[in-house]
Order: C-alpha cells, then structure tokens, then sequence
C-alpha cells in the first residue's frame, strides 16, 4: 500500500518535473512568414519571439542559435541563458539590408538563380528540450529587360562599360548603367529571361580567362563564371537566339560557341572560315545569325546550328572597311552601327537583307569600342510561362493523364511511363527507396529523380507549352545516361526549369482538382520504377 | 566467443571513431541502437504526406552510424497518433554525454496535404531540412527522440496549389 502511493507520487512528480521548463518560438520577416522581395535596396527585419508556455512556472532559454543570421552578425539578445516568466516572451529583432538579388543569394547562402529562396531558422534549447521555428524569403529579380525593340549599345574601355539605348531616329544615347569592374563586350539580350549576356573580356577578377556575365536593367552584374572554352580569346561578338542559346565569335581566333547562358553549358563550337565578322546578330525571321564582315564591307549569315557560312550581297561601300556592331527589331530590320573614317563619328545604316542596300540613317558623335543587342525575338508570353514541379504532378492525376494521352515518356535506361500509374509511382516513390521499400544504390538513386524531372519537363511541355530552356534540358536527358555526377546535375538544373514558373497561374482549362489521398491509392509496389 | 564479439565490433568502432584501439576486455563495448521518429501535429489538415530522403546524425561532428528506414516513406504526418520511425542509428550509451548530438533529417522534395477545410496541394520542402539537437540523457533514458512538427505552423502560405514547408519542431523522447 505504501509502495503504491509512492509511485502515485513519483507519477505524479515526474511529468511536472520533465516539463519543468516549456518554450515555444516564432519568427517572421517583416512580420511575414514568407516574404517575396521585388525591390532593391530592401531592409529585412527578423523578429523572433521566444514565449514561455509553461502554465506555472519561469521556463529558462539556455541556448538561441540562427546559422543563417550568425555569420552576419546576429545573437540572441538578451544572450541565454535568461529566465522568462509565466506568460511572458522576449522579442529580438535583427535587421538586414538586401542589396541586390544576387546579395540575397549572399544571405541566404544558397547559389544565385533567378528566384532565390531561402529559410531561416531559429533554434531554442532549454533544459531536456528543444524547438525550431522558421520563415521564409524569396527574391525577385528587379529588373530585368522589357523585351521590346530598344537598341542598346555599349561603351567599353578596358575594365570598365556603359550601357545606353540608342535612339535609331535621334541617335540620341542615355546612360542606364555603367560598370567599373566589367571591361564587357559580345552581348545578347535574352528574350527568354530579360537579361543582357556578354563576355567580359577585361575585367577586375584578376582572372586572366573571360568571364560570362549577366546584365539587369539597372546595371546590377552578376560574374556567372568562366569556361575553359573562352581561354585565350577576345570575344567581341554575341547574339541570342530563339531558344535562349548565346553565340559568341572571337576576334583573333575566328572562333564560336554556342552557351547556355544559364548553366554555361557549350551547345556547340568551332570555327569561321574566313575572320570575324564585327556585328552579329541573329535574325528573329530566320533564326540565323547575319553580321558584317568588316574587312570585305559585306554582309554574312551564320547558322550555328550546322554550322553554315556564307558571305552574301555587295560591298557595301557607304559603310566600308569599319568595326561595326548590330542589331535587329523584331519586325526583321537590321540596323548597322559602325566607325567612320572620321574618328570623331559614328554612323548608324539600315542593312536590306534582301537586295543589300545599306542606307544611312544618321550620325552622332563616337562612342568607345562597343557593341550592340536588341530583344529580337518576342518574348514567351511577355513573361515566364507556367510550368509546375512534379509536387504538382503527384496530386493531379488529371494533368497525368492529358500529358501521358499524346503518347509514353521515355527515361533512358529506364522503363518508359506509359500510363498514369506508372507516373504516379515514379512521382511518389523517392531517390531513397523504391516503392517495395529496397534502397537504392547512389547511381540509381541519380537516375531515379532524373526520370522524376524528366518526365514532370515533358509534361510540363506537353500541357503548357514548357520553355525553350526545358525543350534544351530535355534534349540533354536522351544523352546523360552515365555517370552519376552528370545525371546529378541535370536533374538540378531541370528541377530549376521546372520550378521557374510556379508564380504563374495556369490557364483556366488546365486548373484541375488536387487530390493527393486518391493518387497515394494508385500506387501499387508490383515493380519497382 | 567473447573474442569473436570484439573482432567483430572493432573495425567497426575504428571505422565510427577514428580510433585504432578497442579494450578487448570483459567491458568491450556494445553499440546500442536509437531511434528517431517523426510525428505531427495539425488542426488544419487532415492528411500531410512527407518522405525522408536522407538522415545524418553526429556526435562531436562525426557522423555515427543511421540507417534511413522504409518507414520514413509518404508519412502521414498530419495522423498525430503515430510517431513515424524515420531513422535508426548507434552509439555506446555512455557516449551520449561526450559531445554535441545532432541530427539532421532531409525530406524529399515535395510531399501533400489536404486540409480540414476541402482544399489540397502539395508541399515544398525543398529547402527544409529538419536539423536537431538531441539530448543524450533524455535520449539513452527513453531509446529515442521523436521530432513533432507543428503543421499548422510549419505548413506556410499557398502559393498557387503550393505551400512552402517551414519547420516548427520540438523534440521529444
């Protein structure tokens, strides 16, 4: 009887004692708990709230810990260990300002993209226990490019570059941006993404190899790397072409490269017969690229697609053997920007492809060594076009099966899907275990959440119309068969295409029903995809 | 026999501590196995799907042993009567006071949830890792350490059929 009471007590004792000490916490971001940053310089302001939930007693913080805000100069005032009454909190506020796009990137320490995302998250110990709250912030890009029949040339003089339109009828330039970091050259304005690609030949970096850059509106650059491919070469000429690729001629060499300006990933490669032509841009008619050869005053076409060259019409002598840089407007014109004899004077011609007729337009006082880029091709949509990630693809079956009814997706070494059930089961089994619960060895875990990529990019082509970055991404899936590193890093870069945009409401029509519950019904873990 | 137990234990503790020696005494030490599990709980959802893709526990910053079980696969989380087993992992009992314990739970990209209140979307967690701190006498007491997430809280705003997942944890055991 007595031992009985004894445990009555110690039962009693025990929970109260195990929560002796009871916190919670909260965090937002500028009393959000997701927070999208569109402009820049923004402030953002992490309010963290530690609250004691205990119902009679003081609980005591032993420990805060942020590793997001830490490296930045963040720490818990008042620092712990610090007593919080019955029914009290205690608040920290903690501010950061956001310069750029690319500076977010910096603070959330994740790579730069597009849309940068990232988490924080507090943690709180106490004695025998402990918590984690979060909240999110995503950033925008600020401005990128309005895709519309602007010229923009620039003045480029050893590190440093101003990039102005230029007015075709007044001839008149005003200054947007300028960099003194940057010596860049070579440029494409992307109709895909709203963003000036150019190689920086020269530049502060210290890195003897040119580097790819990338252009914003309001001059913000972003140094996206080097390539081995770029050594030794001084790239002068670039254009974009309809599916986003970026194909830059070097100066001495006679040499081209055909990039994807997101990943840098080199598409295509070699070399002109004949040298360089000054100009280049790639025409939103024919999708092929027409420059001007400077030293024999004509006109050429390239198709860096086979690779074809071909010099073509007169010699255009109002023009002459000059450095020239071009552009077309989106209606097909060629506009031809090029020295004088007169080193004071720049002229600007209109080029008639057909019976090649340069006409002069007029002329304005010289600007440095430059180059010329226009959004040629109009842009998808004005905007990013919907496309979703395969989270949305587990839980709409009917999207599954509207995509699957145009025929099977075909995953390289793995079987095809063929019917909604098939995609279900790829979808919801994840790179750790197949769906019969077997591990997965590192390679076929790499193939797994490729194919899961693979087939939510055809989908996404399928039903929404995808974008040219997926239709490239795609292509590369029927050869990356290999090795696991390569697979790695495509599903990285097609899970990014996939995502890209989820901002993006879809078409009335293709709007369905999620129902998650009914799709986990259709797994069946017969096989193992 | 006795014997036999330590030359099978001794490449295997080399191998988790980096040290070359093992008492092959009467006290050769014997790895005990701990659990991890996963258990939500939610006012506003009735089912959330969520799967593990990777786990790492460490002591001191070395990894220890974990092995990521078939059970962490299309959890329901939002059922909060079962606390989903995640993760096994080893250590000697007595190492649990020797260093930081740590855990770091990784969860595939998207998971779903149907809420109480007829809608449905799926889950991002792509950029939501669950990262713990575990307390090693709590944990050798009970054997195990279950993570609650508090969906309600954790479960951010939709976001065209999405939701962001924005860990709000506490630990048990």
């Amino acid at each position: 009887m007595r031992l009985k009471r004894q445990w009555l007590l110690l039962s009693l004792l025990v929970p109260s004692l195990a929560a002796a000490h009871d916190l919670e916490c909260e965090v937002s971001i500028n009393e959000q708990s997701t927070l999208v940053v569109r402009e820049y310089p923004a402030t953002l302001t992490f309010r963290q709230v530690v609250r004691n939930i205990h119902p009679t007693l003081p609980s005591t913080l032993q420990e805060a810990t942020d590793p997001l805000l830490e490296p930045l100069g963040w720490s818990f005032t008042p620092p712990p260990p610090v007593a919080i009454p019955v029914n009290d909190s205690r608040t920290y506020e903690f501010s950061v300002t956001v310069e750029s796009l690319e500076d977010c990137a910096r603070i959330g320490q994740v790579p730069p993209s597009e849309s940068v995302e990232f988490t924080d998250t507090l943690q709180i110990g106490w004695d025998q226990g402990m918590a984690t709250c979060s909240a999110r912030v995503q950033c925008v890009p600020a401005d990128t490019f309005v895709c519309d029949d602007t010229l923009y040339v620039s003045s480029s003089a050893g590190t440093s570059t101003e990039l102005m339109p230029l007015d075709p009828t007044t001839l008149a330039t005003t200054p947007v941006s300028s960099s003194t970091g940057f010596g860049y050259d070579a440029m494409g304005l992307s109709h895909i993404d709203g963003y000036l690609y150019a190689i920086s030949n020269r530049n502060l970096s210290g890195d003897p190899i040119p580097h790819v850059v990338r252009v914003d509106r309001v001059g913000n650059i972003e140094d996206l790397g080097s390539l081995p491919e770029l050594a030794g070469q001084e790239w002068i000429v670039g254009t974009i072409m309809e599916d986003g690729s970026y194909v830059i001629g070097s100066f001495l060499g006679s040499q081209w490269l055909r990039l994807n300006p997101v990943t840098l990933e080199v598409l295509g490669q070699g070399t002109l017969p004949t040298t360089t032509p000054t100009a280049w841009a790639a025409n939103p008619l024919d999708n092929k690229i027409y420059g001007y050869q400077s030293y024999l005053a004509r006109m050429s076409v390239f198709d860096p697609y086979t690779g074809d060259f071909t010099v073509f019409g007169p010699v255009l002598g109002n023009v002459g053997i000059q450095p020239c840089s071009c552009a077309f407007q989106q209606d097909g014109t060629f506009l031809l920007y090029c020295y004088t004899s007169d080193p004071t004077v720049d002229a600007l011609f209109e080029v008639d492809l057909v019976n090649g007729v340069a006409t002069l337009l007029g002329s304005t006082p010289s600007l440095a060594a430059g180059d010329m880029a226009s959004c040629a091709f109009p842009p998808a949509q004005g905007a990013t076009p919907a496309v979703r990630p395969s989270g949305y693809y587990m839980i709409h079956e009917a999207a599954l099966e509207r995509c699957l009814a145009s025929g099977p997706v075909k995953l390289g070494l793995l079987p095809a899907v063929v019917t909604k059930e098939d995609a279900l089961r790829l979808l919801w089994s994840s790179p750790a275990f197949t769906l019969g619960g077997e591990h997965r060895s590192e390679e076929q875990a790499a193939r797994h959440a490729l194919a899961r990529q693979t087939l939510t990019g055809v989908c996404n082509q399928r039903l929404f119309g995808g974008t040219p970055e997926l239709q490239r991404l795609l292509l590369d899936t029927t050869t990356t068969l290999g090795r696991t590193r390569a697979m790695s890093r495509l599903e990285r870069h097609l899970g990014e295409a996939n995502g890209r945009g989820l901002d993006v409401a879809l078409p009335f029509s293709l709007r369905g029903r999620a129902t998650p519950s009914h799709a986990l019904e259709q797994l069946q873990p017969r096989s193992s995809p | 026999m006795k014997k036999q137990t330590c030359s099978r234990i001794l490449p295997l503790v080399a191998l988790l501590w980096g040290v070359g020696l093992c008492a092959c005494g009467d006290s050769a030490p014997e790895l005990q196995r701990y659990e991890l599990r996963l258990q939500g709980t939610t006012s506003r959802f009735s089912t959330t799907y969520l799967s593990a893709t990777a786990v790492q526990v460490t002591l001191g910053g070395a990894p220890l042993r974990t092995e990521l079980l078939p059970s962490s696969q299309r959890m329901n989380v939002a059922n909060a009567t079962h606390a989903h087993l995640v993760a096994h992992f080893w250590l000697r009992p007595e190492q649990v006071r020797e260093g930081a314990l740590e855990a770091t739970v990784v969860l595939d990209d998207f998971g779903a949830f149907e809420g109480t209140d007829g809608s449905a979307g799926f889950v991002d967690a792509r950029e939501a890792p669950l990262r713990l701190k575990l307390q090693g006498d709590a944990l050798e007491r009970n054997g195990r350490a279950v993570i609650h997430i508090d969906l309600d809280r954790s479960i951010g705003a939709e976001r065209q059929g999405s939701r962001p997942l924005l860990p709000h944890l506490r630990l048990v055991y």
